[in-house]
């Protein structure tokens, strides 16, 4: 079958239904902390059962590429990521919209998303089988030292104390190193809670440390100037200019690119990838210092990314069959319900069905971005409300999230808990990022090092005897020492 | 010099935490699996490790610049405790809320948790929290339970 062939069968109103009304749910379902990704697709999956072939792929592909922009409504407006992905996006998000600022870093969100989204489909339509093959190379030692390479790019977004952001990332590695041990199976600080044997969930410490953290900053304030009416900018600052979006090209097609390539890999996911675009960033900006205060750089890096890995996870599934994270594994479901089945053989046998996921994903996004563009004065509303009515309804939206995660009181609690260790940290000048990336990538770090060691009897040396893992290694030393050295020189020109 | 007298604290805690974790929690909390390779409680260690000697680390900082700031803790310790009351007394209510959850249903006791939120955050008009918390927290409740499909352990009311 042709690709024009393919092309004409989405001139049809039940597919441009289906497009709208997935990604409707899906910004939805990502906006709602709770409601991951997965789940929004999971929940949308048995009335695409119902649907013809094509319909239901372009739902589901629009619900996919709704919910990776949706967690980002909740991460600008209220400092809680809607989704994991989203967590990247509040850093900088969140600022801006506490200046003031909310409709222009939503607006840099969408945008950065459909960019982001188009960039990641064009490296999947053009690179899908070769990518795939490259996957395949990934061992434990390289996964290890991609691991790495991310975890000492903390250094870098440790605000003013590297020492303090080295003490942060610690605490996110040892909150991830709760639960079934990933080797042996044996537990680890459970404390003979069974809650506790899958490890903390990630939800509870997003919100807990994001959300929670702020609503308890929030509350030092006092009673009075919560109930102030909150200041808004002029709608000239509070715009995102043409002109100004341009400039960021750069930095949405690289983020682009980085969140295509983490998201070809297997298990590691749009949350990695949008810290990792966002960190890579700042490395690049000459506004390196300004990161975390909210500037447009950050949002359009972190959703670039997290959108164009919707593009790269789907190069696994097509050509292998083997999906990479949760939601591939649900579309895997839904594709072969439609009798379609990924895989090596699909390019050969049913080159139309791959046309068609193509298309709806790039379709999808030109969609999201007609959506989104109406939705964002509707959605920028709630920063006009006061504190003292939007603090209670966002705890209470807390709550709710992260109980519907896994319908367990125990997860809210651990959000509680949480919520005091990020208060703490942030009362006492410690940056709250270095956590959060190191909890996200702490376990798979943890277990790609172990199983390296015990793969080889060589020890340590099996990282250097393999080239793309001795390559990530020494780009993880490399960047290091580039890092402390520059973060000296600023120490000095500012004491100076 | 409240910020050094805070850091040196906080430095100091994060320290003892890291030295409990690395000699009493972890030889009670991991299982230990005595012929491995790299067992379960060599991450743990290591990332305990770091921490406590960053703290360290910073905790010598932070005396060396009180030092030079020429002030000792001598002096009096710039810490209030009260600051942190309103904190405490909302905690203390959503652990209240959780456990009143089991016994009232999610939807009332959502309802009588953000009453009480929104008078304790400030908002004023008695009868303005009540209409938004009663709209919200019904909203809310429906929108999870019945459109996304969450289910919510049932109250005296059966909701």
């Amino acid at each position: 079958m042709e690709i024009s062939e393919v092309l004409g069968q989405f001139v049809d109103i039940s597919v441009i239904i289906g497009l709208f009304a997935g990604v409707a749910f899906g910004i939805i379902g990502g906006a709602l902390p709770g409601i991951s990704p997965s789940m929004t697709i999971a929940l949308l999956l048995p009335v695409t059962l119902y649907l013809p072939t094509i319909t239901a792929i372009a739902t589901l592909m629009g619900s996919y590429q709704g919910a990776m922009f949706g967690g980002s409504v909740s991460a600008i407006l209220i400092n809680t990521p809607g989704t994991a992905s989203a967590a990247a996006t509040a850093l900088d998000g969140y600022p801006m919209a506490q200046k003031g600022q909310a409709k222009r870093a939503l607006q840099t969100a969408l945008y950065s998303s459909c960019l982001g989204g188009l960039i990641g489909t064009i490296i999947l339509l053009f690179s899908a089988q070769f990518l795939a093959k490259v996957a395949l190379k990934f061992g434990p030692p390289e996964y290890f030292g991609l691991m790495l390479l991310s975890l000492t790019l903390i250094a870098g977004i440790s605000g003013k104390s590297m020492l303090r952001g080295i003490i942060s990332g610690g605490l996110g590695l040892l909150f991830a190193t709760v639960g079934l041990d990933p080797i042996y199976g044996s537990t680890r600080f459970t404390f003979g809670n069974i809650n506790l044997y899958d490890g903390i969930n990630t939800l509870s410490v997003f919100i807990g440390v994001f959300a929670l953290s702020e609503i308890m900053i929030q509350l030092s304030l006092g009673r009075v100037e919560l109930d102030k009416k909150p200041k808004v900018a002029n709608s000239n600052t509070n715009r995102l200019k043409l002109k100004e979006f341009l400039s960021q090209k750069t930095n949405i097609l690289f983020s682009a690119v980085i969140g295509s390539l983490i998201g070809i890999l297997p298990g590691i996911g749009g949350s990695t990838a949008s810290f990792m675009a966002y960190i890579a960033s700042q490395k690049r900006s000459k506004k390196s210092e300004e990161y975390g205060t909210g500037i447009i750089e950050g949002v359009a890096a972190a959703e670039a990314a997290n959108n164009a890995v919707c593009g790269g996870a789907l190069v696994p599934m097509l050509t292998l069959g083997i999906p990479g994270d949760v939601v591939t594994a649900i579309l895997v479901g839904a594709l072969i319900s439609h009798g379609i089945k990924p895989g090596p053989l699909l390019f050969v046998e049913e080159i139309g069905s791959v046309y068609t996921v193509y298309i709806s994903l790039f379709l999808a996004v030109i969609v999201l971005s007609v959506v989104g563009t109406f939705g964002i004065p509707v959605f920028s509303k709630v920063v006009t409300i006061r504190k003292s009515i939007l603090l209670p309804l966002v705890f209470i939206i807390c709550i709710i999230g992260t109980y519907a995660s896994k319908s367990n009181y125990f997860d809210v609690f651990v959000m509680l808990f949480m919520g005091c260790v990020g208060f703490a940290l942030r009362k006492n000048g410690f940056p709250i990022p270095p956590l959060v990336i190191a909890f996200v990538i702490g376990r798979s770090l943890e277990s790609n090092l172990r199983r390296s060691l015990i793969l080889d009897s060589s020890g340590a040396l099996i990282f250097f005897s393999r080239p793309l893992s001795a390559v990530l290694i020494i780009a993880a030393i490399v960047s290091t020492i580039f890092m402390v050295r520059s973060n000296r020189r600023h120490k000095r020109k500012k004491e100076a | 010099m409240k910020s050094e007298q805070q850091n040196i604290i906080s430095g100091g805690i994060i320290a003892l935490i890291s030295i409990i974790v690395y000699f009493i929690i972890i030889p009670m909390e991991v299982k230990l699996k005595p012929d491995a390779k790299v067992g379960p409680e060599f991450f743990p260690k290591l990332a305990v490790f770091t921490i406590g000697v960053m703290a360290l680390i910073y905790v010598i900082i932070q005396v060396r610049n009180l030092r030079a700031a020429q002030v000792s803790f001598k002096d009096g310790l710039m810490f209030n405790v009260k600051e942190y009351t309103a904190h405490i007394i909302f905690i203390a209510m959503t652990v209240l809320f959780l456990i009143l959850t089991r016994y009232l249903g999610f939807a009332i006791s959502a309802v009588l948790f953000l009453i009480s939120l929104l008078f304790f955050f400030g908002s004023k008009g008695a009868l303005k929290n009540i209409i938004i918390a009663v709209l919200y927290g019904i909203t809310v409740y429906y929108v999870f339970s019945n459109v996304l499909k969450v289910r919510f352990p049932p109250g005296i009311l059966g909701i």
